[in-house]
């Protein structure tokens, strides 16, 4: 069952002009790009910085707007939803992201941050806070505490509480293991798996690590400079890259 | 503790000095400062008058400590009331954008090229001269200021992962401005406000200097200084009071400003 | 050529490096592996000389047979550049960013060399064609934004390079730059070695640039250094239980998926976390995570074994 759909997505940014006259210029950060997500199922996405790969994330958070296609959640057009229709339809897809420093407001406790997501759909906090944060390897107790009391791993558990507090069927992470340590990592990495498996999860597994990737995904798109170069099967890809680019960030991951 | 910077230091004394001052005169000063006692003008410091009298033999001490109260209250109710203003509008600015935030931006810019003192004189010619249409003209000056201040620090924290978080969990601008954005930027409001303190007592000396402002018998800096003008070859300290006061203040909050910025700016930190 | 012998660096909270030996010769390349809080960026302040104010400093370090160990500030300066040069890993906010990069290169040959201002932008001219930057005059008069990330950190190794240091030390100069590149940067820095006869400190905690780049490598946890030994035969076969655990929880692109039920393959992971400075065990660092632990790992001191040194007490050391 396809869970998101997204039909030729392309967004710009003007850039400053260059000329008193004449048009605006502009950068294209994502061209035409499309694809589908399964319920339960994992898309990496694959690319350099400039890629593209943060501004594809943003249009499917709905963040932002495309200039031009759609993203299609559960079969609901995301960009032409009301505010507040879209509002109600947010627990059903999260995000995680990169800086585990900076996903976590640093004035409020661990536990506030948690509640957030429910209090916005007006859910009752109850004890999803405690299982929450025993999910995702941390204590009931850490409710309590400040997120500078945490290392970057374990504050990335906590983002990763907080995204799937609300049980939603698709979790977009961005760069999520790229500022952790490699032995940090491969535990977050396992936790990703465990939850997909648990909950039913869906991701969109955004990197510029080709490894992180391989260990995580069931399809695979590769973005450079806005523009999609070759997208499938992760292992179809992974085997044999039909892309020069593809293969130098197959080398570029590869084993010591 | 690392030391605190000494600008900071200078400027916490200054500025206690001076909100002792006011709120002694609350329950104590040495005279009645509106007090006459003409046969005692011009009287030279003593026992009885610290600091002397004035040309019609009213107590200077009990005045200044009356003038500090009265720049305080005017300071504190004026940046109260336009920081206020200013802020809400810096977080509609920031948290909608768009055609909001440039209508606010525009509006400040706007105002900015509108003097203050000019806008104090049209409250005056329209209302007439009182003490609480100072205010509001002060109050005026300072909303486009914090509007501007407040925009800038928060679309910095509309950037942060942790608002995107927010946004992704379905909280709305409201909620959001109230939750993160405030608690976040509020220390760059508080040094914006203990610099447009000291702006704010230079403006309403300067109002009440030119008879814009505290109407007489009431006590003020400038009120006191324009009096003193007149007598300025035969009795010079009487000028030189109130003006030292309004230097003290000024020169306290400026100082406690900056050092605020110095110490909640971790930037400046690195480079100091 | 430089020579640390126990040197062991303590803070209030606890002892950040405990008795590291090292010898680094002309011409070597050496890596120094670890992750967050294994004390490999420290090690290279001390190699510096710029070890923080708040640290207490043991053991004894040499440079070119002059021990270094109490030296101040004022014997510090003049080796540093001249015998050590450092690059880091955020190109941008080491370059002053209203200064062009010529001028930024051209200010050490200025004062220590006493260049006039044309030599000097001759030789940047030359240092920044050394250093592969394309079209070397014009980049010499661009500002640091006006660069990508890559040339701005070939802008820096040539910096470094400004005064012909003896050694290199580079504190996880790819970490900012994108993959692409980053092996680029890292292939550049061996080349430079290899032709100026320079020896290079890589400190990284991508084991991949590590082993395309250096002979030898240094496994650091905790303070310690674990294993230390030829790049080949520590990275191929690790014998420490962490340079193991760290080796296995590398995701391999190449490896099988998923098991024979269809389930995805957890990655081999180092149980726990990195303890704070303060909670470290007395006797082996790893000991609390470690599968081999034996009941007296956390309190007795490991004693450095092994041709290839090795820091484990249950292993046999082996080339």
């Amino acid at each position: 069952m396809t869970l998101l759909r997204a039909e030729g997505l392309t967004r710009h940014y003007p850039l400053p002009r260059t000329r008193v006259l004449g048009p605006r210029p502009r950068l294209t950060a994502i061209e035409n790009a499309s694809f589908t997500i399964s319920a339960g199922e994992t898309l990496g996405v694959v690319g350099e910085s400039g890629s593209g790969k943060s501004t594809l994330a943003r249009l499917v958070m709905a963040f932002e707007k495309p200039d031009a296609g759609s993203v299609a959640f559960d079969g609901k057009d995301l960009h032409s939803l009301s505010r507040p229709d879209l509002r109600r339809l947010r627990p059903e897809f999260q995000m995680i992201f990169q800086d585990p420093y900076g996903s976590l407001d640093p004035r409020r406790t661990v536990g506030w941050s948690l509640g957030e997501p429910l209090r916005a759909m007006g859910a009752d906090e109850g004890c999803k806070i405690a299982d929450s944060l025993v999910q995702v390897g941390l204590h009931a107790e850490d409710a309590t505490k400040f997120p500078h009391e945490f290392s970057g791993g374990q504050r990335q558990r906590i983002a990763i509480a907080r995204a799937i507090i609300t049980r939603p069927q698709l979790l977009v992470a961005d760069e999520a293991v790229s500022a952790l340590d490699v032995s940090v990592r491969a535990q977050i990495l396992n936790l990703l798996m465990d939850l997909q498996e648990e909950l039913g999860l869906a991701m969109l597994f955004i990197s510029h690590d080709m490894a992180v990737v391989a260990a995580l995904c069931d399809t695979l798109m590769v973005l450079k400079s806005g523009n999609v170069l070759e997208q499938g099967n992760a292992a179809a890809i992974l085997n044999a890259p039909q892309h020069e680019y593809t293969q130098s960030l197959l080398t570029a991951a590869g084993t010591p | 503790m690392t030391r605190l910077p000494a600008n900071f230091l200078l400027g916490a004394v200054l500025v206690s000095l001076m909100v002792g001052l006011a709120a002694l005169s609350l329950v104590w000063t040495p005279h009645d400062p509106t007090a006459l006692d003409i046969r005692n003008k011009f009287a030279d410091p003593s026992m009885t008058n610290w600091l002397g009298t004035d040309k019609l033999g009213r107590d200077v001490v009990s005045q200044l400590m009356l003038g500090a109260r009265n720049s305080m209250t005017v300071a504190l109710v004026a940046v109260l009331m336009g920081g206020s203003i200013g802020v809400v509008l810096g977080l509609l600015a920031a948290g909608i954008g768009g055609w909001v935030e440039d209508l606010v931006m525009r509006l400040a810019d706007l105002s900015f090229a509108f003097p203050a003192l000019l806008f104090a004189i049209m409250l005056a010619a329209v209302f007439g001269p009182s003490l609480s249409n100072a205010v509001f003209a002060i109050a005026f000056i300072n909303i486009p200021i914090f509007a501007r201040v407040t925009r800038a620090s928060a679309n910095q924290i509309w950037t942060r992962d942790y608002v995107m978080a927010a946004r992704a969990a379905g909280m709305g601008t409201f909620a959001i401005s109230r939750d993160h954005i405030l608690p976040n930027i509020a220390a760059a409001i508080i040094v914006q406000a203990t610099i447009e303190f000291a702006v704010a007592i230079l403006a309403e000396a300067a109002l009440s200097y030119l008879g814009l402002g505290a109407q007489p018998p009431a006590a003020s800096w400038g009120r006191m200084l324009s009096e003193a003008q007149t007598l300025m070859y035969l009795a010079p300290e009487l000028a030189i009071y109130p003006g030292l006061c309004i230097v003290a203040a000024v020169l306290g909050f400026g100082l406690l400003g900056d050092g605020l910025r110095d110490i909640t700016d971790p930037r400046l930190v690195r480079e100091r | 050529m430089i020579k640390l012998d126990t040197l062991s660096v303590t803070f209030a909270a606890g002892s950040a490096l405990r008795d590291i030996s090292l010898k680094i010769a002309p011409g070597d390349r050496l890596g120094i592996v670890g992750e967050s809080g294994s004390g490999k960026s420290l090690l290279a302040s001390c190699l510096m000389g710029m070890a923080p104010d708040a640290a207490t400093l043991s053991g004894t370090l040499t440079i070119d047979g002059v021990d270094m160990s109490d030296a101040d500030e004022e014997t510090w300066r003049p080796l540093r550049a001249r015998r050590v040069a450092m690059i880091f890993q955020e190109p941008m906010s080491a370059l002053n960013p209203l200064r062009r990069v010529g001028d930024t290169v051209a200010e050490p040959l200025r004062l220590h060399f006493g260049l006039s201002r044309d030599e000097a932008a001759k030789r940047v001219a030359e240092l920044f064609a050394e250093v592969d930057l394309p079209n070397p005059e014009r980049r010499a008069r661009m500002f640091p934004h006006e660069l990508s990330g890559g040339q701005r950190q070939r802008v820096l190794i040539a910096l470094a390079l400004a005064c012909d240091p003896a050694l290199l030390i580079a504190d996880e100069p790819t970490t900012a730059l994108d993959a692409n590149v980053a092996l680029q940067v890292t292939d550049l820095l061996v080349d430079l070695s290899e032709k100026r006869g320079m020896a290079l400190v890589l400190i990284s905690h991508d084991l991949a640039s590590v082993a395309r780049s250096t002979e030898r490598v240094a496994v650091m946890y905790g303070g310690d250094i674990v294993e230390r030994g030829g790049t080949d035969d520590v990275l191929h076969a690790p014998q420490h239980p962490y340079t193991r655990g760290l080796l296995a929880a590398r995701p391999d692109p190449q490896a099988a998926l998923r098991d024979e039920q269809g389930k995805r393959k957890r990655l081999p992971t180092i149980p726990g976390n990195v303890p704070p400075l303060s909670g470290l065990a007395q006797g082996c660092r790893f000991a609390g995570r470690c599968a081999l632990e034996r009941p007296d790992c956390a309190t007795a001191r490991p004693v450095p074994h092994g041709p290839r040194m090795l820091l484990c007490p249950v292993v046999e050391g082996a080339a």
